[in-house]
């Protein structure tokens, strides 16, 4: 048994390269998924990710700034997964990838930059709020426990590196797996567990109100996923969408108001949101919303499926804004070579299939317009409403 | 019509040569067409300047709405039009032009154009429709993030009612009427305030012809230039989190513009969550260095900054910068149009080239304005 446990543990590298000769950078670009962690470890964990990036056993920051050119180093945690990403230049994509290996894997977590990282915590932006109104506890984090939780949730079995831009093609695959056959991570610790749960603000701190409605969860590779995106598209994205009629341009109480589909640890959640001065009649404004968005899928037309259809061919092929999938941690994605990185490597952790947007595109095309208004009616009927008052 | 410009683009001399072609007509309005063969879709945009029609308090926030009232179309309906096709429409308002942005698949450029002309009418406009669109202006201004606030403070500070933010004035956008809109549209949208600037896959000769029977009847108008002033430093506050160090610079194509450029870029990689504004202009402007979260470091990271670590990071980051506004038809289209409509002769060359030829003393200067001429703008 104790032999078991020393043994190393050996993994295949997990890598996807998508190749762009037109690019004149290469985006390197880690997720990890995250493990089911309890409120304590996450706000931890929160101050630990902004920590990684400022020095690691191999590289200063400035060393590492040294390789992307300058570009900042990216350490993110969105609800799923654990991102780090860089930029380099095509021809330092080895230099790249050994200080992707290094913040992987010897991140030094000082306890000074520990300090440094929770003193820089603020409070979420109006939509972030709106859409994750947990509240992390307030912690301290010493080295040893950083560590550990670093360790812990980083780890071979749950990564995926994707590299995209000009590349040589094979070259970062054959590199990484070196360097994946070389980490002997040791088994996950058992009987390890955080069961602390997290709270719930009801005020948006911002000074602006938002209402979210919520629907129920769609689970990742849900085999109706085009069906779903495409009633998300139609309820909110874009400005014929019906969400920005009756919102913003009959009744002009949002200048902002979208469909979010928000990353879960399994799936998806549906969000149909928008955000407003605070108002006494906010509550009724809440209800009226939802029945005339009701009442307006009944009434939708080829017109309303022509128009979805467009918005998914602008957001899908050519990375327009207001893309629902909301899996960057804020904003929405563009078409960056760094959001095309991560969508290419972030699909296939998440769902175990590769990103195809003219897949997902020609799925959507055999909707028809019955199927839509049905979906749409079943998302929204299921949705529960959150108001985080402004102020 | 079109043999008439077919026969005055003969005459014209294209300022560049291809891929890209530019063309200015008889009456002062100007054309960029770039040709992306491999481009994934298309992006045209109609860029109006401030010219003649900068604001005073009296006058800030006209613009805006006439933005927001424009984007709808003749009929209300752009924006669906535009979304069943598979294109998109963005509009917004800076202090020097308007900016309409077309983003649409490949082969759409007469539908794109077609689009564009109605967006050179005058809509219907009524004190109803006035009233209705101020609220969601108001709406808009409520959502303002942090960054922008700091970058309004610094330009009200350095250049006073020459630096008005373009947001506008809500009391002033209220009481606006449809005369004063249509005043404002009349020499806003006549010939040497109008750029189209094209990206993508077509051909040079024929989206020129197109886009210049859509300019060649705009009137011709005598243009006084604006003069904003240098520009001065200060101490002012904003009711945001973080902190922002704004220096004034002079025209996009001046050596110091981009060494003071590279000098934000360099310092805000210092450390993570910085911004830097600069929005490109033949005027004078500010490049803004800010952070939204513990101003502290910010204000260490400045005070500490030196050329000896900086200066090669930032002559790559600058040249990053213009690079990335270049990496795409739609940042082709919005760059280069955006310079073109500033000036005939603003062009990312040249801020390159002052990239290049920027000496150590020339980037250490920049580095100490941040210390010694900028506007900080103190948060919470």
């Amino acid at each position: 048994m104790i032999a078991f446990w020393l043994l190393p543990w050996f993994v295949p590298a997990s890598i996807v390269e998508m190749s762009d000769p037109s690019a004149r950078e290469v985006s390197i670009q880690a997720m990890v998924k995250l493990p089911t962690l309890g409120a304590k470890d996450l706000a931890k964990l929160h101050i630990i990710v902004r920590a990684i990036p400022m020095q690691t056993e191999d590289y200063p920051r400035r060393e590492m700034l040294t390789v992307t050119g300058g570009q900042s180093i990216r350490c993110i945690l969105t609800p799923d997964v654990l991102r780090i990403s860089e930029v380099v230049q095509p021809d330092n994509v080895r230099a790249g990838l050994s200080v992707m290996e290094s913040l992987l894997r010897r991140a030094t977590l000082t306890q000074e930059n520990l300090d440094s990282a929770a003193a820089e915590a603020t409070e979420p932006d109006y939509w972030s709020a709106a859409l994750n109104p947990t509240v992390l506890p307030l912690v301290k984090v010493n080295q040893d426990e950083a560590l550990g939780l670093y360790h812990r949730v980083i780890r071979p079995e749950r990564l995926m590196l994707s590299v995209g831009g000009k590349l040589v093609p094979g070259e970062a695959q054959e590199n990484w797996q070196k360097r994946m056959d070389a980490w002997n991570a040791v088994p996950e610790p058992k009987g390890y567990f955080d069961i602390s749960t997290l709270s719930e603000r009801d005020r948006n701190s911002s000074g602006v109100t938002t209402v979210d409605y919520m629907g129920e969860q769609i689970p990742a590779g849900d085999a109706a996923f085009s069906t779903d995106m495409l009633a998300m598209i139609a309820l909110g994205s874009g400005k014929g969408a019906s969400l920005f009629r009756i919102v913003r341009e009959k009744h002009a109480w949002s200048y902002r108001q979208e469909s979010v589909l928000y990353p879960t640890m399994t799936g998806w959640e549906p969000h149909l949101l928008f955000a407003s001065l605070p108002s006494d009649e906010m509550v009724q404004r809440a209800e009226t919303i939802k029945t005339e968005v009701l009442e307006e899928i009944n009434g939708w037309s080829d017109e309303d499926l022509a128009r979805a259809l467009g918005m998914s061919n602008a957001v899908l092929s050519r990375n327009v804004d207001f893309n629902p999938l909301y899996v960057l941690g804020s904003g929405t994605l563009n078409g960056s070579l760094e959001d095309r990185t991560f969508m290419f490597g972030y699909w296939q952790l998440k769902t175990g299939k590769p990103w195809s947007p003219e897949g997902l595109l020609d799925s959507m095309r055999h909707v028809t317009l019955d199927d839509l208004k049905q979906r749409a009616t079943a998302i929204v009927q299921s949705m529960k409403v959150r108001i985080l008052a402004g102020g | 019509m079109l043999a008439f410009i077919a026969c005055l683009l003969a005459t014209q001399v294209p300022v560049d040569q291809p891929p890209r072609l530019r063309t200015i007509l008889p009456n002062g309005a100007a054309i960029l067409v770039e040709a992306a063969p491999k481009a994934k879709g298309l992006s045209i945009e109609l860029f109006i300047s401030s010219r003649g029609t900068e604001e005073t308090p009296i006058t800030n926030g006209l613009r805006h709405l006439l933005e927001h009232l424009v984007a709808l179309g003749p009929k209300g309906d752009l924006d669906r039009r535009l979304e069943a096709a598979g294109g998109f429409l963005v509009a917004q308002t800076s202090r020097d032009a308007m900016e309409f942005r077309l983003n649409l698949p490949n082969g759409k450029l007469d539908f794109g154009l077609k689009c564009v002309e109605e967006l050179t009418h005058m809509p219907e406009v009524t004190p109803e429709t006035i009233k209705h669109e101020a609220l969601i202006l108001e709406q808009e201004v409520a959502l303002r993030d942090d960054s922008a606030k700091f970058s309004s403070a610094a330009w009200t500070l350095a250049f006073g009612d020459k630096g008005l933010d373009p947001i506008g004035n809500l009391d002033v956008i209220r009481n606006a009427t449809p005369a004063m809109l249509d005043s404002v549209h009349k020499i806003m949208f006549s010939g040497p305030n109008l750029v189209i600037a094209v990206a993508g896959d077509v051909d040079l000769d024929a989206a020129t012809i197109a886009c210049s029977s859509l300019l060649a009847n705009a009137a011709k108008r005598d243009v006084v230039e604006f003069n904003r002033g240098a520009g001065v430093g200060g101490n002012t506050t904003v009711e945001a989190a973080g902190i922002a160090y704004s220096v004034p610079v002079p025209s996009f194509k001046m050596p110091e513009t981009a060494a003071r450029l590279a000098a934000a870029l360099a310092i805000a990689s210092e450390a993570d969550h910085c911004f830097v504004i600069y929005t490109p202009s033949a005027n004078s402007g500010m490049v803004t260095l800010g952070r939204t979260e513990n101003k502290a470091e910010l204000e260490t990271i400045v005070r500490k900054a030196n050329a000896n670590d900086l200066f090669a990071r930032g002559k790559i980051l600058a040249k990053a910068w213009v690079n990335r506004n270049l990496d795409s038809p739609e940042h082709v289209a919005a760059f280069r149009g955006l310079l073109l409509v500033n000036a005939i002769d603003l062009k990312p060359d040249s801020m390159l080239e002052n990239i290049n030829a920027m000496t150590h003393a020339d980037f250490a200067s920049a580095i100490e304005s941040y210390r010694t001429n900028a506007v900080m703008v103190q948060g919470r």
